[in-house]
């Protein structure tokens, strides 16, 4: 018995083999001769694209598990998102309320409309995806890996899509120009490129994660435009809209916005007196002890010799501030040739002296003094 | 500069360095002496064909065994334990006092005046020859230890106390000090030029150093500000008062730059200001690398009038 059971067990294994072998020649001789049709035309079989979605969504819903995910109720973040979303994703997605533009409808597989879909992600899991992008899908990663705070606005857009009508979404995303009297060029092309988030004078209409360029100076503003553009320093807002600028405009937007007015100081929270103060103290003297040099010397306040290439920080907000400070210590802000003068600062700086010299800067006053200099 | 500055105890130019190289040869000779007559035994012993006298053989053990290194032990120790005092002693009341810190990596000096009064300078210390002077070594992070081989020391430099000592400088010239405890990457790179010079001299040079920075209408002088060198580094007489780097108040009359790395010239300066982490691997100072030519010259021009 024993004997007989072997030898069958040794036939199926034959047979199993050569069935093995003759399915690998199909398959190989499928994959060289180039029959299996790749075009996007025809979409996907049903069934494919049930499969697909299934194991997107279960490996997306894996891999963002233990995302921390931050309060994504803060003033301006929506309108931030927004904004990001009409510069980097409505080629693919369309405009909340509107039809898939033509060319997305092309793409298999279609890039969802997002109004619809949305509702049955978790925000954990569209972080992922914004950030990671989808193999096979046409889903790009963010374009940089190093700027996690940029996605959060997005995710918050994105979670206000089910309620929000085209009208809503054109409100944030286009700079209202009938107040304007007299639109110049380069007005109208701010109005275009960077009014949904700077405001068209430069001081912000997104909130505190967008810094205020107005009255900024001219130089810096220049070699920041230069250096996403070369992908020198890291925003996967700022790069995009960088790639799009020529030398030209790059130079007219810098002298426009450094030429505007600086409105108020924006305090964003409440300023504690004794942290204000040791603020103002690193601020002014550095710390012999921590070698940690002063900021006046290279940007201000009231100090006006500073070099044009550095950037003035009086009434910028302070989550920016402090954001700034925290990349340039992790190296994920990047930046002009200049940057590296901020590491090793940076890296000498804990939390609370981020946060004091922050709230300084965010409160400290705009004004220059040069009749004040030479002390 | 057509000779490096000294840096031997050997080639002395100091009263404790002197001391230090006579011990040293006295126990070298001796040594070697002491050596010679040893082997010479051995030798005797291997070629000697009759048999040893008993009674000699035990007094020469005993005598050159534990008499004879007994003697000369106590001696040797007599004479390094008599150098002791001379070289503890403070310098007489009167003396010039100058503070030294190390930090990573170079040396803040600090010459304290008849009148109270203390000025810093950095990386170059000038001695009136023979006279005693006092230093007060400090360190503002880790171990250092303050050297000039040539003229006496070493003495460790630990952070939170403040170690004494006396050098009597006696012969003219240009010196080399170092930091002689392992302090980090930039360790064998921290050093610094000692002048010994006359009364005279050293007065000129020390009511020199008195003097605030000119040449504030210099272009290099908003180079200097512009870009921020203020924060770390003081020019007395200017805005620039950072606490941080080095005091430049008179850069342009040292002979080096760095902590004694290179030869104070226009060329040198420019290569350091836009390479400063490539010639001094772990140094504080971030390079200049986007500073503009026409910048560097005049920046490189104003620090060299810094006399």
């Amino acid at each position: 018995m024993l004997l007989a059971g072997d030898k069958n067990m040794k036939r199926r294994l034959k047979e199993l083999a050569i069935l093995g072998a003759v399915l690998g020649v199909i398959g190989i001789t499928a994959l060289v001769s180039g029959v299996v049709p790749v075009n996007a035309s025809s979409g996907h079989w049903d069934v494919t694209r049930w499969v697909l979605d299934y194991a997107s969504d279960r490996s997306v819903g894996f891999h963002s598990r233990g995302i921390d995910v931050p309060a994504l109720v803060e003033p301006g973040m929506i309108t931030l998102g927004a904004a990001t979303y009409e510069s980097n994703c409505v080629f693919c997605h369309g405009q909340p309320g509107e039809r898939q533009p033509p060319v997305a409808r092309g793409m298999t597989p279609t890039p969802p409309l997002l109004n619809d879909s949305i509702v049955e992600k978790e925000p954990r899991e569209l972080f992922y995806i914004v950030k990671h992008g989808i193999k096979f899908a046409g889903m790009p990663a963010w374009p940089t890996q190093k700027r996690d705070d940029e996605i959060w606005p997005v995710v918050a857009f994105l979670s206000s899509l089910p309620t929000m009508d085209n009208a809503a979404y054109l409100d944030r995303v286009r700079w209202d120009d009938q107040d304007l009297p007299d639109v110049s060029p380069i007005q109208d092309f701010a109005i275009e490129h960077c009014a949904a988030c700077h405001g068209v004078d430069g001081n912000g209409r997104a909130g505190k994660r967008v810094p205020t360029i107005a009255g900024q100076n001219e130089g810096y503003l220049r070699e920041s435009l230069l250096a996403y553009r070369m992908g020198e320093r890291n925003s996967g807002i700022m790069m995009p809209v960088a790639h799009r600028l020529t030398d030209d405009e790059i130079d007219g937007l810098a002298s426009y916005f450094a030429s505007q007015q600086r409105t108020s100081s924006k305090s964003d929270g409440d300023a504690e007196e004794t942290t204000f103060r040791a603020g103002e103290r690193l601020a002014a003297q550095g710390d012999r002890k921590d070698k940690i040099p002063s900021c006046v010397d290279c940007h201000g306040p009231g100090e006006t010799r500073h070099s044009d290439d550095y950037p003035r920080l009086a009434g910028l907000s302070r989550w920016y501030l402090e954001r700034q400070l925290e990349l340039f210590s992790l190296r994920h802000r990047g930046g002009s040739e200049n940057a590296n003068l901020m590491h090793p600062i940076a890296d000498k700086l804990d939390a609370d002296q981020r946060h004091a010299l922050a709230l300084y800067y965010s409160t400290a006053d705009m004004i220059s003094e040069p009749e004040a200099e030479g002390d | 500069m057509n000779r490096l500055p000294s840096q031997s105890t050997l080639e002395n130019a100091g009263e404790g360095a002197r001391q230090v190289a006579e011990l040293f040869y006295a126990m070298t000779i001796g040594g070697a002496v002491i050596w010679l007559i040893v082997i010479g035994l051995a030798v005797y012993a291997i070629f000697q064909p009759t048999r040893h006298n008993a009674i000699k053989t035990r007094l020469l053990v005993i005598g050159g065994g534990a008499v004879f290194p007994t003697i000369v032990l106590t001696g040797l120790l007599s004479y390094g334990l008599a150098m002791l005092p001379d070289l503890q002693r403070p310098a007489p009341e009167g003396s010039q006092v100058i503070e030294v810190a190390g930090v990573r990596w170079w040396w803040r000096v600090t010459y304290r005046l008849p009148t109270g009064d203390r000025i810093e300078t950095a990386n170059e210390i000038h001695l009136p020859v023979n006279e005693a002077v006092e230093f007060k070594l400090t360190s503002e992070d880790v171990i250092h230890t303050f050297w000039i081989p040539s003229i006496g020391g070493k003495v460790d430099m630990i952070p939170g106390r403040e170690n004494r000592l006396k050098l009597f400088p006696t012969k003219v010239g240009h010196y080399r000090g170092v930091c002689a405890e392992f302090c980090g990457a930039a360790h064998a790179q921290m050093s610094f030029d000692v002048i010994v010079e006359t009364r005279e001299e050293f007065d000129k040079w020390l009511s020199q150093l008195q003097t605030p920075a000119a040449g504030q209408s210099h272009r290099g002088h908003a180079v200097f500000a512009g870009r921020g060198c203020g924060a770390c580094h003081s020019i007395r007489g200017t805005s620039s008062d950072g606490v941080v780097g080095p005091d430049l108040t008179h850069v342009g009359s040292r002979r080096s730059i760095g902590a004694a790395i290179l030869p104070n010239e226009p060329a040198n300066l420019k290569h350091w200001i836009r390479n400063t982490c490539e010639v001094k691997p772990g140094v504080e100072m971030p390079s200049f690398e986007a500073i503009s030519s026409d910048e560097l010259d005049a920046l490189v021009d104003y620090l060299g009038s810094l006399r």
